[in-house]
């Protein structure tokens, strides 16, 4: 399978003065990513680990303090790799929402509340395609929705009216409106609750399967990657510490920090005691020397606190970065 | 120790806007000027102390007008009674305007339409007419300052109790102000405690920004010959006198352009120290910089 | 055993919309239950289904339309609260707006221990203090002079905890405690509510719609939709044998993480917060997948079944 976005070494960080003295969070912070056309490819990680950050980067959305310290940033658009970050300002524009789309956490940041919804779809319609007459836009519009089994008459309401579940799945509606090869999506699901949950992962999933094109979606609920995803990643403080095909991360998960995400968490039917990790979730101005997660993990060893892990294959398709026992 | 901390950073920082730099000089001329009209050698309201009509020079340093005063001199107790009358409509307009927003914006229901409907009145009321009718009818009342002051509190608390109304509206629904009722925490406490602190910055800077509309309207007043006595000397009667006395057709520039120059200074000091003091104190930016250099 | 807490036939209902459009929302319709001695019941249903608007009616934050309120045996007047809030606390979901931004943390500590008269000088407060900090597993140092923004959401959650027990209440109403905290720091803060359960003897009101930590912590647990209790009992029976067809629903929805146990069945959510409502009869006769003709004319009643209070159409006329 082809790749269609790739990253290089991408290192970027929110770089902020205040009287004088300046702190640099290190956010991404020197990611490797290669995604390929046609899979759900799932983005594991707390707050404060730097995956939203990641997809603003991917996005080619850099914006003070924000800053591109290093790297590369590929898509594969009519067959070719081009340098994202060598593009003009309006060249990326055009890419956006056409080539590749993006859902943000909280709905109401890409619903306008003044508008019908209506309105927010006909603005990208607009600005991307040359239509004769409204009627047309409106046709697009409509099939759109039948295709993702959305009823047409939530174009006429406005944003407040529509319930958590829903608004969201319009949001990603807008997404895909220009049936864009790359969908990021971050957190989409945080704000709902679980039966308006999988209505959301439902659509995701049906929209992959008509269009095949590439879903990368963030999110910390370990349980929606084993749904919707086939591959996937965890990345802490930062970096990526293991990526592998989503069963296989779930059958064999080498970090201690992803076996800890996989069992953590309660099941139905089971009452024996859990435990959390100690301590909490590392500074990213000041991560621990070594590898990030040393001072948290319970198969720490001496090496760990002096030396970076690198994200090494340790089996095809699955690589770690963790020193072996 | 950690308040003294804040106040040299606040410093510190703030002068690093060039408008607050500015604005902050010239402040500190006018008090200046505010400090010695207490030792003048001229009685403010006397004429003909000094000859008439002598451009500026070394001795006197502004000149003198027709009346034979020293526009120097003049102008310190100007600026000084200004002043006066702007701090005292602020301060009391402030006051009103913190009581009643808060009021209104806490308690919600009836007590919050009965008092938004008064303040929306005194919004539209014709003030100017309003102050004209009043300086006419009691005009040995509002020759005294405080009085003039009260008079032009009045009719500007309202906007900014409608801005401190819809602030306390939002902060009411926070979970930290649930929290202090749960604490025990009785009503006028929360208040002072929890809710002041976020209306505060919103207050210092309508403060000075109702005061450079109070000069503006005592110089209003006193060019249409009302308000305060003309022979006490204030910024708005200055300018009433020289115009009076046909300065410029005289070609004494200097007594008509004193309380000009000094009424744009004022405004523009004022309004920069506002608006830089406004941008530092967005909370936004506050936030961010609690726990910052430590 | 003795009741700490019971609800009876509460009800609240909200009028929406312009003057020239008034909508009446029931958002919660003829609700009971009760809570007992050292017992974590959990409340629990989608957003917008009754159980946060419940639980500010038993905080005294908003006035019931009708319905009683009753704590250790004495029932909750109008106005009146003040004189509960020493036995009953809470903790909400978001721990960063649960402190004032502008004020140091240990602010409010001191506040709740002297307005309730818990101490008498300022040392008698900082022991008080103290022993709930430890109980929750935090320093003092870690919260002395500390701004909001200085703390992670992990232990400005356990902050809030410590300060609820401060009055030493006998119950806690926590609504959606964990939510918003890393799923590392989750459980640590799931299992002080059963520490404190035992060692204190504490109630703790878990609202939530996550069923797995419910489950996790709870005795008891009542699911609501759209206002109404539509299952109560156990929380073995109501979340491993689930009656009612919502309930099935919620429990199925959740993501399991494991890639062999995906979803089979397609759903359908509500289009909009109000439709499903203002309908008569059961109103999750939309959705149902066992839907019969009375659902949708009908409001369904109350029958227990197997110890459990399921009211659904399914049911009735079965005893238990």
């Amino acid at each position: 399978m082809s790749e269609v976005l790739k990253t290089e070494n991408l290192k970027a960080f929110y770089i902020l003065e205040y009287w004088g003295e300046k702190r640099v969070i290190k956010a991404v912070n020197n990611v490797n990513l290669s995604i390929k056309q046609n899979e759900i490819y799932g983005i594991a990680g707390e707050s404060g680990c730097g995956k939203s950050t990641l997809l603003k980067a991917l996005l080619a959305n850099l914006d003070p303090p924000l800053q591109l310290i290093d790297g590369k940033l590929f898509y594969k658009t009519n067959g070719d790799f081009i340098d994202v970050f060598s593009l003009t300002k309006k060249e990326i524009k055009n890419l956006r929402w056409s080539f590749i789309s993006y859902i943000p956490q909280g709905s109401m940041h890409v619903l306008n509340p003044v508008k019908k919804v209506k309105d927010s779809f006909l603005e990208i319609l607009e600005s991307h395609i040359k239509a004769k007459d409204i009627k047309e836009y409106f046709d697009l519009m409509r099939e759109h929705l039948k295709d993702l089994g959305l009823s047409p008459e939530i174009l006429e309401a406005y944003p407040h009216q529509l319930s958590g579940g829903m608004r969201q799945r319009v949001v990603i509606a807008l997404a895909t409106l220009l049936h864009p090869q790359v969908i990021l999506a971050d957190e989409p699901t945080t704000a709902l609750d679980v039966v308006a949950q999988r209505a959301v992962i439902q659509l995701l999933k049906d929209i992959q399967e008509t269009f095949k094109n590439t879903i990368i979606i963030v999110t910390h609920d370990m349980g929606i990657h084993a749904q919707l995803t086939t591959r996937m990643s965890i990345m802490y403080a930062g970096k990526i510490i293991e990526e592998a095909p989503t069963q296989e991360i779930f059958k064999n998960p080498i970090h201690p920090y992803t076996k800890y995400l996989i069992q953590s968490l309660p099941k139905i039917g089971e009452k024996e005691q859990r435990e959390g990790i100690s301590g909490s979730p590392p500074s990213l101005i000041y991560p621990p020397p070594g590898c990030a997660f040393h001072p948290r993990c319970p198969e720490a060893k001496p090496e760990c606190a002096e030396e970076e892990p690198k994200l090494i294959e340790v089996s095809p398709q699955h690589k770690v970065a963790c020193f072996p026992n | 120790m950690k308040k003294v901390n804040t106040v040299k950073s606040l410093i510190y920082d703030l002068f690093k806007d060039y408008r607050f730099v500015v604005a902050f000089i010239i402040i500190c001329i006018f008090i200046l000027l505010v400090i010695l009209s207490f030792f003048s050698p001229y009685n403010p309201q006397r004429m003909y102390q000094v000859p008439s009509g002598l451009p500026p020079s070394f001795k006197y340093p502004l000149g003198t007008n027709w009346l034979g005063q020293d526009v120097f001199w003049q102008l310190t107790f100007a600026v000084k009674n200004s002043l006066i009358i702007a701090l005292v409509t602020a301060f009391f307009s402030r006051i009103i305007a913190v009581i009643i927003g808060i009021l209104a914006g806490y308690k919600g229901g009836t007590t919050d339409r009965v008092i938004t409907t008064i303040g929306d009145t005194t919004m539209v009321l014709p003030f100017l007419i309003i102050l004209i009718a009043i300086s006419m009818i009691l005009k040995d009342w509002t020759n005294n300052f405080f009085n003039l002051g009260i008079l032009l509190a009045f009719f500007s608390w309202a906007w900014d109790a409608r801005v401190i109304r819809s602030q306390v509206l939002s902060l009411r629904e926070r979970e930290f102000v649930k929290v202090a009722v749960l604490s025990g925490m009785p009503t006028i406490r929360i208040i002072r405690k929890q809710l002041l602190p976020h209306v505060l910055p919103i207050v210092f800077t309508t403060f000075i920004n109702n005061m450079s509309w109070a000069i503006g309207m005592e110089i209003t007043l006193a060019y249409l010959g009302l308000g305060i006595d003309p022979t006490v000397p204030t910024i708005g009667t200055m300018l009433q006198t020289a115009i009076y006395r046909q300065a410029l057709f005289m070609g004494l520039w200097w007594w008509l352009l004193t309380p000009i120059v000094t009424a744009i200074l004022l405004f523009v000091a004022l309004y920069w120290i506002s608006v830089s003091l406004s941008e530092y104190l967005d909370p936004r930016a506050r936030f961010q910089r609690i726990g910052f250099g430590k | 055993m003795e009741k700490v807490l019971e609800v009876k036939n509460l009800k609240k209902i909200y009028s929406i919309g312009s003057i020239f459009s008034k909508v009446k929302i029931t958002a919660v319709d003829n609700v009971s239950f009760y809570i007992n001695k050292a017992e974590t019941f959990t409340l629990a249903g989608e957003s917008g289904c009754g159980k946060t608007t419940t639980a500010k009616i038993i905080l005294g934050f908003e006035e019931p339309t009708s319905g009683d309120i009753i704590i250790e045996d004495k029932p909750i007047q109008k106005n009146k609260f003040q004189d509960f809030r020493k036995k009953v606390q809470a903790v909400f979901q978001n721990p960063f707006e649960s402190f004032n931004p502008l004020l140091t943390i240990d602010d409010i500590f001191y506040e709740t221990v002297f307005n309730y008269k818990m101490a008498k000088n300022k040392s008698h407060a900082e022991e008080i203090i103290n022993e709930k900090l430890k109980a929750v597993g935090l320093s003092f140092d870690e919260i002395n002079g500390r701004y909001p923004t200085e703390l992670s959401g992990g232990q400005l959650q356990r902050a809030s905890i410590a300060r609820s027990l401060l009055t030493n209440p006998s119950i806690l109403i926590a609504d959606e405690p964990v939510s918003m905290v890393d799923a590392s720091l989750r459980m640590s803060i799931v299992n002080l509510f059963s520490k404190l359960k035992k060692e204190t003897g504490l109630s703790v009101l878990y609202i939530t719609h996550d069923l797995a930590t419910a489950y996790y912590v709870s005795e008891r647990i009542a699911i609501m939709f759209r206002g109404n209790i539509v299952e109560m009992g156990p929380v073995d029976k109501v979340l491993i044998h689930p009656k009612h067809p919502y309930t099935q629903l919620l429990i199925e929805s959740i993501p399991e993480a494991d890639p062999d146990k995906k979803w089979k069945r397609k759903i359908s959510i509500a289009d909009t917060e109000y439709t499903e409502y203002l309908k008569t009869g059961c109103k999750f006769a939309g959705r149902c997948q066992n839907v019969m003709e009375t659902c949708k004319k009908e409001e369904p009643k109350e029958v227990t079944v197997d110890n459990v209070i399921v009211k659904c159409h399914l049911y009735n006329g079965r005893r238990a």
